[in-house]
């Protein structure tokens, strides 16, 4: 059961990653990073590794998404090809 | 047409003496994952082990961050310092020219950043923000016996005043901390560092020793010669006798090192 949990978090962290490398609304991208980030936080934290998980939850997950929202907000919504 | 070919030459000789050193020093460490490498074996074993009682810190990792590895955290310290003055050098009034003037009238415009607020994330935002720092503090209390600590409490709270600041605008975030105290509060993270550091000198031990552990200095632990010599004669690779299982700091001893390792489980208290 434990093992299956990692297998789909892990499974879900690589299709998120694949998600925001494709996206070309960088919007989309930086909410799905920010589901990454979440999903993230949850592996460290089931691993054993709840100081890491804080981390990852308050800056991975939150700052980050946060920043990366304005300044897409100040610049282009969608990717230039 | 030369000097573009010798600047490609010239490159080309830099990546070389670069990235030569860097191949051979990743390919002479232990393959990935291997369970008999030196980190494995002799550090992490001996922090679980002997972690609580040379350092007298029950969680383990602050054990590591602040004792044994302090002046790498230390210099981490520094390093975080530097960044931000050269962010200070930066010209500031940049951004506010751009967006929308700081007026301070519109409730729900986030003010120097330009950016439309929705009254959604503005009260939201407002409404969390206290119980968001109310856990970070409650975090940096009572790191010492779980989870959390000075780094995870200082991420989470520097985590809310970017959010604050994103949010409700700069303006108002400065009036809550105080503009004329912002530098100085930076500027005094890696002076309390070297304070607290400097301490343990005047008190006649080594740089960030605490008095009455035996005058350590960090790292002086991980030779395995500490003063009171109840492990003389033990050797760094050395791996030691095995650690118990069921002892006090072992508790959740299973599958491998890392899982003793974290702080929940490594707290004399028992497992958690």
């Amino acid at each position: 059961m434990s093992a299956l949990f990692d297998a789909v978090l892990l499974a879900l962290l690589i299709t998120t990653a694949v998600t925001i490398a494709r996206a070309r609304d960088l919007a989309t991208a930086v909410v799905v990073f920010g589901l990454y980030g979440l999903l993230l936080c949850l592996l460290w934290q089931h691993r054993g590794a709840p100081d890491v998980a804080i981390t990852e939850a308050a800056i991975g997950s939150g700052v980050t998404t946060v920043l990366f929202l304005v300044a897409v907000t100040r610049t282009a919504r969608t990717e230039r090809r | 047409m030369r000097s573009v070919s010798f600047r490609s030459f010239a490159l080309i000789v830099v990546v070389v003496l670069i990235s030569v050193p860097l191949v051979v020093t990743v390919a002479s460490l232990p393959a990935h994952g291997t369970s008999d490498a030196p980190a494995h074996e002799a550090v992490a074993s001996r922090y679980v082990e002997h972690g609580a009682e040379e350092t007298g810190m029950t969680n383990l990792v602050t054990a590591v961050l602040l004792d044994y590895r302090g002046f790498d955290t230390f210099v981490e310290v520094v390093v975080m310092f530097a960044a931000l003055m050269a962010m200070l050098a930066l010209p500031r009034g940049d951004l506010d020219q751009d967006g929308t003037p700081e007026t301070g009238g519109d409730a729900l415009t986030a003010e120097g950043s330009g950016v439309e607020v929705s009254p959604v994330v503005f009260y939201v935002v407002r409404t969390l923000a206290p119980f968001i720092a109310l856990f970070a503090i409650a975090m940096l209390y009572r790191g010492h016996v779980s989870p959390g600590g000075g780094f995870q409490s200082a991420a989470v709270l520097a985590a809310l005043f970017v959010v604050l600041t994103l949010v409700l605008g700069r303006a108002r975030t400065e009036r809550l901390l105080g503009a004329r105290a912002q530098p100085w509060l930076e500027g005094a993270a890696p002076l309390a560092f070297a304070l607290v550091g400097g301490a343990g000198m005047l008190l006649g031990g080594a740089f960030l020793s605490r008095p009455g552990h035996g005058g350590r200095s960090p790292g002086a632990g991980d030779d395995g010669v500490r003063a009171g010599g109840r492990h003389r004669g033990r050797r760094r690779g050395d791996p030691g006798p095995p650690v118990p299982d069921g002892g006090a700091l072992t508790c959740c001893s299973s599958a491998s090192t890392w899982t003793t390792w974290r702080s929940a489980c490594c707290s004399p208290s028992g497992c958690t």
